[in-house]
């Protein structure tokens, strides 16, 4: 397996310098009118974020002092740029290290002096002195989710819009918005094979969906009862879910490598012809299924057991008095009984397999037909080094997904009765 | 029940009559046991016998592993040479600075998922506030997203932030997907917990964070552990971000990059199997030790009943 970049020598990759470069996001008052909201906004909730805490330490409203911060956060954000002080990003992360170690020992000093010490708050109700609370104990998760998980999930649609190639990125102004184009979606959508890669993706999450849910109802079955070493066999039974995926793919590799593969030793001493199967066309693809279904049937496992062990006893005992027999218990009671957990399941898992990426580069790289969606957005960026097709991958990546779970919700839901 | 006593007497199986099996009721358990035997052995051999291979695979010479590629258990020489192999790995290949980069990573991202979940999910849980139903579902959310998607704007910004190779940049990364499925753990947890307690802690003078501290987290160390464990396998484990943005800079490779990278032609088997074992080896056993949480932990509030 080899990694695109490293097909050109390694000083020649993306260029990821240490420095800014002049023509970078910050530098200069060369601003676009989103890259001043952008900037602007993030410097409002640099200082917001320490003077809602700083007040709240002293007794006052911390909604006041999240207000206060945020004009002192923009004051200093656009001092700094008129004074020149961002240079390269080291600078940029200095000063907001500064800016914060002053706000930190300005409120200490503030509070164990006792000069600005308020009366708890008296204008506030209980019921936003609650609500302050709250956001106090959420607000840093809620940042850096927003920061790296909402805000690049909108801004991937930007991208989408603008012709940027990888070699572009040190020059690049990330946050404009004139270049607009639909030549990503052009290129991509006109890509051989790209609806193939689409249909692909959607059967290989089907099937290994269905798959993994399918051993996972079998190997709930056969433990719920107790047996001598069913905690032994549990135990193993998660092994596949919690093993690095690094590793069990090389496993898998090795099993089914064609010269020393354990499968093709037996196969060929069962008299089969020796296959390489992840790089043929068609095995390829099974294994790949095959391997989704034996990573995740464990998580599916684990819900249906659950579930499974909290079916009351006395519907058994009823339907045995009734006369059902074992398989007819199975058939009439548990099935129906987990009828929402697959329903759970399935969506949960065919959402995470359509998005899964490692699973299958590490297999085969996306050889011997066996790319999908995500595979193709790496390539995009790693190979063609086009970061806007990429992106416009990512995008299209994004609405068949809501579209397949909005079918879902609209015609297969089942509810918990 | 009605419908399972009709079918029982409508829908007959030719079961064989009473020579052996007295009644249908036995027949079918028999039968059952026999599948239920064979389906253990069979998922025995899918889920024990590949880790078993790794680690029969990772003593064994290149040459011997193409020579017999049937042998089974490794000779009593190749057992007593173990250690080759994993020493090759670990000192040739620089496994010793993967692992030390793997670990800080990992509990570096333990330990502020859980300073930031726990509060979290105690405010999701107890507090009201106008935002408390968008944020319950923001973090249902969050989980349904595709990492590759926000890697692409992340590549950008990293890039131009200069930050790309580094591992606290990844730490923050990490954070971002860890902290949803904590706080949606620990939020079914603390669910569980009656909230008399706290408020009596309220009213004999804690506040809101000491309540926290002390009444809180000593009752929920269960789903404290699990989470945990959990976190510290996501980022041990993780890959995908670790490839889009450390593959350049090698001094900070993780070890599953390190071992995703070292997959070529040129590297021996054996060894590539010795670093599987190594990445494998502190989960597995991590596991074992916490095994009644971690299944608790998994499936936590997200079945009924």
């Amino acid at each position: 397996m080899f990694l695109a970049p490293y097909d050109i020598t390694p000083t020649r990759l993306i260029p990821s310098r240490p420095k800014f470069h002049a023509r970078g996001i910050l530098m200069s008052l060369n601003f676009t009118l989103i890259e001043l909201i952008i900037y602007v906004a993030v410097w409002a909730a640099l200082g917001g974020l320490p003077g809602f805490y700083l007040f709240g330490a002293m007794n006052r409203n911390p909604r006041s002092g999240a207000r206060f911060g945020v004009v002192v956060g923009v004051a200093v954000g656009l001092g700094a740029v008129l004074l020149n002080l961002i240079t390269d990003a080291r600078g940029a992360f200095l000063l907001v290290a500064y800016f914060w170690l002053a706000a930190l020992i300005l409120g200490a000093a503030v509070s164990v002096s006792g000069v600005a010490r308020g009366t708890h708050n008296r204008a506030v109700t209980l019921h936003q002195n609650t609500a302050d609370i709250a956001y106090g104990l959420l607000l840093p998760t809620f940042v850096i989710v927003f920061a790296i998980v909402v805000f690049p999930m909108i801004w991937n649609l930007v991208l989408a819009f603008r012709p940027i190639r990888v070699r572009d990125l040190p020059d690049l102004r990330v946050f404009s918005l004139s270049d607009f184009t639909l030549e990503n979606f052009d290129r991509v959508l006109g890509l051989r094979g790209f609806v193939d890669t689409l249909f692909r993706t959607f059967l290989y999450t089907l099937e290994g969906t269905i798959l993994a849910i399918l051993l996972g109802l079998i190997a709930a079955l056969i433990v719920k009862d107790t047996f001598r070493g069913r905690n032994i066999v549990r135990g193993f039974l998660l092994f596949p879910y919690i093993a690095p995926i690094v590793s069990v793919v090389l496993i898998w590799k090795f099993l089914l490598n064609a010269q020393f593969g354990l499968v093709n030793e037996i196969g060929d001493a069962l008299g089969f012809r020796r296959v390489d199967f992840l790089n043929t066309p068609g095995t390829a693809f099974t294994m790949v299924v095959l391997f989704q279904a034996w990573r995740y049937f464990p998580f599916a496992f684990l819900f249906i057991l659950a579930r499974i062990q909290a079916i009351p006893d006395d519907m058994y005992e009823a339907a045995k008095v009734d006369g059902a027999a074992p398989s007819q218990r199975l058939w009439y009671i548990t099935l129906p009984q987990l009828r929402a957990v697959f329903g759970t399941l399935f969506l949960l898992r065919f959402i995470w397999t359509f998005n899964k990426f490692d699973d299958v580069y590490l297999l085969t790289g996306g050889a011997a037909q066996t790319k999908l969606i995500t595979i193709e957005i790496y390539d995009q960026l790693f190979s063609s080094r086009n970061v806007g097709a990429a992106s416009a991958v990512a995008v299209i990546l994004a609405i068949v997904l809501l579209i397949m779970v909005a079918i879902y919700f609209r015609w297969f839901l089942v509810e918990e009765r | 029940m009605n419908t399972v006593s009709e079918t029982n007497t409508t829908r007959t199986r030719s079961a064989p009559r009473p020579t052996i099996f007295s009644s249908r009721e036995q027949f079918e358990l028999f039968i059952g046991s026999v599948i239920k035997w064979l389906f253990i052995a069979f998922f025995l051999l899918i889920t024990a016998f590949p880790f078993y291979w790794m680690l029969a695979i990772s003593i064994r010479g290149d040459g011997d592993l193409l020579q017999n590629p049937t042998r089974l258990v490794p000779t009593s020489e190749q057992i007593s040479n173990f250690w080759q192999p994993y020493d090759a790995v670990l000192n040739d290949f620089n496994f010793l600075r993967y692992i030390r980069n793997s670990a800080v990573v990992s509990i570096i991202t333990v330990i502020f998922t859980l300073l930031l979940a726990i509060p979290g999910a105690y405010a999701v849980t107890r507090l009201n506030f106008r935002l408390k139903n968008a944020m319950s579902w923001g973090i249902l959310l969050v989980y349904m997203l595709p990492g590759i998607v926000i890697g692409i704007p992340l590549f950008v910004v990293y890039s131009q932030l200069g930050i790309r190779g580094s591992l606290p940049g990844l730490v923050v990364i990490y954070l971002s997907g860890t902290l949803p499925v904590a706080l949606y753990m620990l939020r079914s947890y603390f669910q569980t917990i009656p909230a008399e307690l706290e408020e009596a802690a309220l009213i004999d003078g804690c506040s809101r964070v000491s309540t926290i501290w002390r009444v809180v987290l000593p009752l929920s160390v269960p789903a404290v552990a699990s989470v945990a464990l959990y976190t510290f396998m996501i980022a041990w484990n993780e890959v995908l971000f670790a490839l889009l943005f450390l593959s350049d800079t090698p001094t900070s490779w993780t070890l599953p990059l390190a071992l995703q990278q070292l997959d070529t032609q040129e590297v021996p088997r054996t060894y590539l199997m010795a670093g599987s074992v190594i990445i494998t080896v502190p989960i597995i056993v991590l596991f074992f030790f916490f095994e009644r949480f971690l299944t608790r932990g998994l499936t936590a509030g997200a079945v009924k009943g």
